[in-house]
């Protein structure tokens, strides 16, 4: 939690739209968010940052969203943010969760169950 | 209070006395009354107050004008203890009686007025008394009491209080009233009589009833008056009543009575009784009388029955018997009982224990069962029951139906059983012994394989028997009709059998029916041969109405004969010599194989003894062949040596048959010398043994017989009589014997005797004619019996029918005789040609080979025209071969005079003379033109499907039954680059991509193994090295009896195909989820301005939104449908399987819908909960698939019933809609790939139809099973189910 008290979602997608998408369903629901439109350096931007969730696509232009999830898990000052996968992939859930990811959500998702992941996600895995 | 009374004691003496009231009036003051004090009193009061006052009678007196009251002690108890006493003594009437006073001032008026006294018995007079008011009765007077001046002055009352006695008279007259009212009320006829008279005093109704009288003319009248006709025997009794006081109880008296206008006979149960008064006089007597007469008639004829009953069963033709009590005393028992059953005499039974009588029923079921009678009340009933009884003559076995019949009394319980009983023994026996026989009958039906059949033909029923079913392979179930029984017939037999059918059927005929045809089995539609025997029965009309028969499976007899015939062609293409010979030993005949072998020829041969080739050392073996030979026996591969012309001793191994005539006379031997390889050796072993077990299996049946040789007389056993035929019973005579002997055998049985009559034994194998004209073949051995001047005597034996055995071995000789010399005679013409005269001999068949008529002559110049001339050259040339070769062998084309051009085959062998000139040649001719056209033809069908074949773009190849392929078409050699000897050393595999060739050789082998169609998609190498996809499909081809021949095979390309449907599919894959990311978008913004907007009061914008998300879903569906279509068609759809609860993923899936299309209702039905190990993302999306089409293809009605039901290790869901329903027609198609149900109304509604293709693989891949049940606009039921035992197995 940050200092106003909202839980701190860190976005990233190289879709411009989703990542527009994702933001407004947070925010409809309070949370604080920052995004992000590539991969890059984003283990020292998540270090930096410190959000309460991690909320990443699996392909992000040229980069494979599972390593830099299980890059995330193996970095003992961050592993303990859960990440939430996202991806249009067929059996990406399976990778994914392989790779150390808490949750993930297959495209396309309703809304509702969107915000329900991410919910349980941050009451699962407390900071 | 002063006493005044005292001072005037001397007059005052009436006051005087003891009592009460002497002292109440003497102390009472007076002076206050009217009357003054009792100095004053008048005289008469004062005698009358003495009287009353020292009476000991109740005494009252009124005095005076006011009538003032005066009474004694006796009077005052009727005061009562409180109330009047002593207040009312000198008070005037008036007041001391107010209560009575109305009563009482009458009485004394009428006495004050005229003086006369008044008389009043137990009247009751209330007065006041003991603080109340009481009644009171009073006996009392009223009398005058006249003054000194004779005036009435005052009344005197005296009285008696009645109270009590009135009271009890009340008591007395009640109780009277009471037993009166008894009287009359009382159910049974009373009647009381007063006096020695007796007159009727009190009767009831019920006692007219009885007698039929009306009390008016009964009441007060004697009774013998109103009832004349009972006096004779009543009156006596009610005397003796009347007179002693005895009572009398007379139980169902007979009383004959006069009433409803008749005399009737009744009966009843009296009592007469004395009336006693108070002081024990009798009065009269009371009779008491209950009528009976129903009763005791019921009784008579209960007892008039029960005589019957008796009298019935004493006659009864069926055994019966009546056992009594506990102990089963035997009560009765009629005669048949008696006699029959248990063999004794009624003393010897009567009354005692049935048990002690036949005590071996103890160790039966019967004690046990007649207690259970007894004890239950209940009938016991028993069929057929085994029972032994021990009558006079010992003990007997029954077999006995019976009956035992509980006695039940009036209480209810059983007293006695009544055992009825009917022997059934000879019933049960004699049908046993048909049962047995039966039995026996079936068995041999069964082991002779004899399968019956019974057909009406006026119903068209057909009935076939287990083996005749089996025959057919027809299974229980199958009914079996005469269509049934057509169509199994082999289409080749059909027109055959159909004809014999009805030629049997004809009522002109005799109705046998005997024929050999082939049937198709039932099941795999194999051949067999079957012989079929029957006899139609024709009604009196001449009508068919019964066609029965056997029926016998022959194939294996049918098989073996080929068998002979390949075994004989297999010898004749063999290198074994083959010798026929005389009895006496000469060679008749000598083969190509015999030269070789012998080094002799047939001419050195031919007419010489056969010990030619003989080593002189086993000469002897000849003779010991030659013996065997002559009476019939064969010598089977007998090892031994032989010599060949250059004196070589050969190991050889020879068989010798012997050759008969048809009617089995041996004209001499057959001799077959081989090379006796390990196999034929195995074969013929197997040929020998299989051969000794049908003589062994036979040779039990030996008959016996003895022939007396002075008298010819003959014994024999039963076995001998069967053998000819003749009833078993009957002794047979030599003579009878011999007229059954065959003609042609006489001779032989004679030459037997005669033999014997020598050499003391007698042996003989003939055949004999049975007096239904069968023929038979007996054996018989003898040996005579001498006696002590060795002069025969008798003649011993035995005797057997061999006829199995004998066609057992002539079918082989036949065989043996056909391959030796009997083929080449039959089917040959034979011929010889003169070299020198150029004169031509030949045979009948000869002549019919080359055209001409039988009683034609051609000449050699004539036979050479028929030849086809462009075949006389080849003619000439062989023949001039011939000459020098010594032997012809050659095939020309003939035309005959009707121009028929035919084959034939000539061969023959050249006859030269001392000096090697060719004199003469013999030969055979036979006709070849079927061989030759059946030759043609096959060539021609082969070069055709050869060039049918090379034409094929098509790879095409054969195989043999074993799956080697021996055939390939040029496309195979054009596509691989391979010579034809290329593949025939490399291989066919070699041609299949390396990956491919495991599967392609699993595959083959085990369509090879199954006879299924072979179907394989593989890879071969094309001759530039690239490797090319082919559909290859082989498939059997079979003969006619479905044995498979060979196997043709096709391989088409399809790599092109199968390239673009790859890239379809890789298409497909990326291009949906390609799609995903668009529509992710699209879906998130929808929801997110649905969100915004929830409460805005826009509804169109609401609406559009709505509408938008809900064609995404549809969307979105479609492309996983998509994406999965191509995972199944790559084979990628992975399935996750996890343990669920199938009810609850049953309820999420309608909550999904029902978020979706809010307007229908979704009904579930949890029955069975139960868990499924299955993927249950996959599950949900086809029950989502089930339950949308349910949706989009019910407009109208908007219920939809989902239930799941376990049965059977099965779970299944089911989804109805009564929507538009789905013709039959297309309900197998709906889960094929892009298929959709067609029509006006089907049109309308959208989707892909390739939900249902997805689901029907889902559920494939999870061994389950899919289905619709539907009917047009009524609705359908789709339904899924999955096996539950597969929990957690994968």
């Amino acid at each position: 939690m940050n200092k106003t008290g909202k839980a701190h979602v860190l976005i990233v997608d190289d879709n411009e739209d989703i990542l527009f998408m994702l933001k407004t369903m947070l925010q409809l629901k309070d949370y604080s968010v920052t995004i992000k439109e590539s991969a890059e350096n984003i283990e020292a931007f998540i270090q930096e940052l410190m959000p309460d969730l991690i909320l990443m696509d699996m392909l992000l232009s040229g980069i494979d969203g599972t390593d830099v999830c299980r890059n995330l898990k193996q970095d003992p000052t961050v592993a303990a943010i859960p990440i939430v996968m996202i991806s249009a992939l067929p059996q990406a859930g399976e990778k994914c969760l392989k790779a150390g990811a808490n949750f993930f959500i297959g495209k396309p998702f309703e809304m509702n169950d969107f915000l329900n992941v991410v919910a349980t996600a941050l009451i699962k895995t407390p900071a | 209070m002063a006493e005044p009374v005292k001072t005037k004691s001397e007059n005052l003496s009436f006051l005087t006395g003891k009592g009460e009231m002497h002292r109440l009036t003497r102390l009472k003051n007076w002076s206050a009354t009217s009357i003054g004090t009792p100095d004053h009193w008048p005289q008469s009061l004062r005698t009358t107050l003495s009287i009353i006052l020292n009476s000991k009678f109740p005494m009252f007196l009124w005095w005076g004008p006011e009538l003032l009251c005066f009474y004694n002690d006796a009077y005052r108890p009727s005061l009562g203890k409180t109330g009047k006493h002593p207040d009312i003594l000198g008070m005037p009437a008036k007041e001391a009686w107010p209560e009575i006073w109305d009563i009482i001032q009458p009485l004394i008026k009428q006495v004050l007025d005229g003086g006369e006294a008044t008389w009043s018995e137990d009247q009751l007079i209330p007065i006041y008394r003991n603080g109340k008011l009481e009644d009171v009765y009073w006996t009392f007077s009223y009398s005058p009491v006249n003054d000194e001046s004779g005036n009435v002055s005052g009344v005197l009352v005296t009285c008696n209080e009645t109270t009590q006695k009135v009271l009890i008279q009340k008591t007395v007259e009640k109780n009277e009233k009471k037993f009166r009212d008894m009287v009359l009320q009382a159910p049974v006829g009373i009647l009381i009589l007063k006096g020695p008279e007796y007159i009727a005093d009190v009767v009831n109704e019920k006692y007219l009833q009885l007698i039929d009288r009306d009390e008016k003319l009964f009441i007060g009248k004697p009774l013998f008056e109103s009832l004349p006709e009972v006096k004779e025997v009543v009156e006596p009794l009610l005397n003796n009543v009347f007179k002693t006081g005895i009572s009398f109880n007379g139980t169902e008296f007979p009383v004959m009575i006069n009433r409803h206008g008749k005399k009737e006979q009744t009966y009843f149960n009296f009592i007469y009784k004395a009336l006693l008064e108070d002081d024990g006089a009798i009065s009269g007597v009371i009779v008491i009388a209950n009528e009976v007469t129903s009763l005791v008639q019921a009784k008579h004829s209960l007892m008039e029955s029960e005589l019957h009953f008796r009298m019935m069963l004493m006659q009864s033709p069926i055994p019966m018997t009546i056992f009594r009590g506990p102990d089963f005393i035997i009560e009765l028992a009629n005669t048949e009982m008696l006699t029959k059953i248990w063999r004794k005499q009624a003393s010897e039974v009567i009354g005692k224990s049935a048990l002690e009588v036949f005590p071996e029923l103890n160790q039966q079921k019967y004690p046990e069962l007649l207690r259970s009678t007894l004890e239950s009340g209940k009938p016991h009933r028993d069929i057929e029951s085994v029972v032994y009884v021990q009558g006079n003559d010992g003990i007997k076995k029954f077999y006995l139906d019976y009956e035992y019949a509980p006695l039940i009394e009036p209480n209810g319980k059983a007293s006695g059983i009544m055992i009825t009983v009917n022997d059934v023994s000879e019933k049960v026996e004699t049908r046993k012994k048909i049962e047995e026989s039966e039995e026996r009958l079936s068995m041999a039906i069964e082991s002779t394989k004899l399968g019956t059949w019974d057909y009406h033909p006026n119903s068209g029923k057909l009935k076939w028997s287990d083996e005749c079913r089996n025959i057919y392979a027809l299974p229980e179930n199958v009914e079996i009709n005469f269509a049934l029984f057509s169509k199994l017939i082999y289409a080749e037999d059909y027109d055959f059998v159909q004809e014999e059918v009805n030629k049997a059927m004809d009522p002109s005929g005799n109705g046998e029916y005997d024929i050999v045809y082939r049937i198709l089995r039932y099941d795999d539609r194999s051949i067999r041969w079957i012989r079929s025997q029957g006899q139609v029965y024709f009604d009196t009309d001449k009508k068919p109405e019964r066609f029965i028969g056997t029926v016998v499976d022959i194939t294996d007899q049918k098989k073996a004969e080929e068998e002979i015939a390949r075994v004989a062609a297999i010898v004749q293409s063999s290198d074994d010599a083959i010798i026929s010979k005389t009895l006496d030993g000469i060679v008749t005949s000598w083969n190509t194989a015999s030269e070789r072998m012998f080094g002799y020829t047939a001419e050195e041969m031919i007419g010489q003894p056969i010990t030619k080739i003989i080593p002189p050392d086993r000469i002897s073996e000849e003779f010991d062949i030659l013996q065997r030979i002559r009476s019939g026996e064969r010598v089977n591969h007998f090892e031994t040596k032989r010599m060949t012309k250059d004196k070589r001793l050969l190991d050889i191994s020879i068989t010798v048959s012997p050759v008969k005539d048809k009617h089995g006379k041996i004209l001499g031997a057959s001799k077959i010398a081989r090379d006796v390889t390990e196999r034929k050796k195995a074969q013929q072993a197997l040929q020998e043994s299989e051969l000794r077990l049908r003589i062994a299996t036979e040779g039990t049946k030996l008959a016996t017989w003895d022939l007396n040789l002075q008298t010819l007389e003959l014994l024999h056993s039963p076995r001998l009589a069967e053998i000819f035929g003749q009833d078993q019973s009957k002794m047979l005579s030599l003579r009878q014997l011999r007229t059954q002997v065959h003609a042609d055998e006489i001779v032989h049985v004679e030459k037997a005797f005669a033999t014997a009559m020598k050499s003391s034994e007698q042996f003989f194998e003939v055949r004999i004619i049975k007096p239904d004209k069968e023929i038979r073949w007996i054996k018989t051995k003898g040996k005579v019996i001498y006696d002590e001047k060795r002069l025969p005597l008798r003649m011993i034996g035995t005797m057997m029918d061999i006829s199995e055995e004998k066609n057992v071995i002539q079918s082989l000789e036949e065989s043996k005789q056909r391959l030796s010399i009997a083929v080449g005679a039959a089917a040959l013409g034979t011929w010889e040609l003169d070299f020198v005269t150029n004169n031509v001999i030949y045979s009948k068949r000869y002549l019919e080979v080359l055209g001409f008529a039988e009683n034609e002559q051609p000449g050699h110049a004539e036979i050479l025209k028929r030849i086809h001339p462009d075949d006389l050259e080849l003619r000439n040339q062989s023949m001039t071969e011939a000459l020098k070769m010594g032997a012809l062998e050659l095939e020309v084309r003939i035309i005959l005079e009707d121009k028929d051009i035919r084959w034939i085959k000539l061969a023959g062998r050249v006859l030269y003379n001392e000096k090697k000139e060719a004199v003469r040649i013999l030969g055979t001719v036979m006709d070849i033109t079927e061989q030759k056209k059946a030759y043609n033809l096959l060539r021609e069908s082969e070069e055709r499907f050869r060039q049918l074949a090379n034409s094929m773009p098509q790879q095409v190849w054969t195989s043999d039954t074993k799956g080697n392929l021996n055939y390939f078409n040029q496309s195979v050699y054009d596509y691989s680059g391979l010579t034809k000897k290329e593949v025939e050393s490399l291989g066919w595999l070699s041609i299949v991509h390396p990956d491919d060739r495991e599967e392609n050789v699993q595959k083959w082998m085990e369509a090879i193994a199954s006879g299924e169609d072979f179907l394989l998609e593989h890879r071969f190498k094309k001759h530039n090295g690239e490797f090319r996809w082919q559909l290859s499909r082989a498939i059997p081809i079979k003969d006619a009896s479905g044995n498979i021949q060979l196997w043709v095979g096709t391989s088409t390309d399809i790599h092109d195909i199968k390239e673009a449907e790859e890239q379809k599919d890789f298409f497909i894959s990326v291009a949906s989820h390609e799609l995903k990311t668009p529509i992710t978008s699209i879906k998130g913004y929808v929801q997110i301005l649905m969100r915004m907007h929830e409460q805005s009061e826009d509804k169109f914008l609401k609406n559009s939104l709505r509408t938008v998300d809900k064609q995404i879903v549809t969307l979105t569906t479609l492309i996983e449908d998509l994406l999965d279509l191509s995972k199944i068609k790559s084979g990628s759809l992975q399935l996750n399987k996890e343990e669920f609860s199938i009810n609850a993923m049953i309820r999420e899936s309608v909550e999904e819908i029902s978020h979706i299309q809010p307007d229908y209702k979704i009904n579930f039905v949890a029955s069975d909960e139960c868990m499924v190990f299955a993927d249950r993302g996959r599950i949900g999306q086809v029950l989502i698939n089930f339950l949308t089409n349910a949706i989009k293809y019910s407009p109208a009605s908007k219920t939809i019933n989902i239930e799941n039901k376990v049965y059977s290790n099965f779970v299944t869901v089911s989804v109805a809609d009564k929507g538009i329903g789905i013709n039959k027609k297309d309900q197998d198609k709906i889960f094929q790939r892009f298929y959709r149900v067609e029509g006006q109304d089907e049109k309308t509604f959208p989707g892909f139809g390739i939900g249902l293709f997805i689901a029907s693989e889902i559920i494939k891949r999870h061994s389950g099973k899919i289905g619709v049940e539907s009917e047009l606009s009524k609705g359908s039921v789709f339904y899924f189910s999955l096996p539950l035992n597969n929990l957690s197995n994968e």
